[in-house]
């Protein structure tokens, strides 16, 4: 078979989150509601678990939800897991160190309401190393290379409130509160108005203290 | 935000069922055939892309 002469193919996704919910956006997290945790499973949805779901090709036993109409899929797999954390780790922390009031920097998306991040997931497949006949070929390891064949770019807007008025915005926007009940949502394909007195009373209420 | 979720959602499902031809055959008994990488801040013409190492 011969190698792979095209371009790998390249899809790129826009993502907005705060950043108290950006780990949830991108890989979900599990919810302490004890109320929930009887029927529920511990993992919430987020855009890479999406992701991988579909290109991920060893033995997993997946997991679904219905949400909006839809049945969205995640796996369980706990290489991947820890490889998730640490890029959201590593772009949290690029976040909080990043200078967003200098304009122009790499990471300010000029409009001084949010810091950008770029995510790249990379899908390989191995392909044995033609002979190729050149000059230290023999060095190059076991005569295998590794192939893009696809790759999914995720741009990040961080969105961090400089001004007074901006962060009542931010509070008031229920952000926060909202992608926590959506994330409910996702977990057991119900309305979050089932949920009774777990429902926020606020929605200035932190979510982080529920 | 609960927007730009369903529309990321919406548009990864569907890329995923619409674009499957150019997945390579699998070929190797790994456990894993296809390795992935998740990168920040890639440049795309960066040395480690080009000899494909991490």
């Amino acid at each position: 078979m011969e190698p792979r002469q095209t371009p790998p193919e390249h899809y790129s996704l826009d993502i907005f989150a705060d950043a108290s919910s950006v780990r949830d956006v991108l890989k979900g997290r599990p919810i302490s509601f004890t109320v929930l945790s009887a029927s529920s499973i511990d993992k919430s949805i987020g855009v890479l678990n999406l992701i991988f779901f579909h290109r991920f090709f060893p033995s997993i036993r997946p997991i679904s939800f219905d949400v909006l109409d839809l049945t969205l899929p995640a796996i369980n797999d706990v290489n991947l897991d820890t490889l998730i954390d640490s890029r959201i780790s590593a772009l949290v922390r690029q976040h909080l160190s990043s200078p967003i009031s200098s304009p122009g920097g790499i990471y300010d998306n000029g409009g001084g309401s949010g810091v950008r991040g770029r995510m790249a997931v990379e899908f390989y497949e191995k392909r044995r190393r033609r002979s190729s006949g050149t000059w230290f070929s023999g060095l190059a390891g076991k005569g295998e290379e590794e192939v893009c064949w696809e790759v999914w770019t995720l741009d990040i807007t961080i969105a961090t409130p400089r001004t007074e008025s901006g962060m009542r915005a931010y509070v008031h926007s229920d952000h926060a509160t909202g992608i926590k009940w959506m994330l409910m949502i996702y977990r057991e394909g119900k309305s979050p108005q089932g949920y009774g007195e777990y429902a926020p009373e606020s929605s200035t209420q932190d979510p982080r203290r529920r | 935000m609960e927007n730009m979720l369903q529309k990321a959602a919406l548009k990864i499902l569907a890329v995923v069922n619409r674009d499957k031809d150019h997945i390579p055959p699998i070929t190797t008994s790994d456990s894993n055939p296809f390795p992935y990488r998740i990168v920040l801040n890639p440049r795309s013409d960066s040395w480690q892309n080009r000899i494909g190492l991490h």
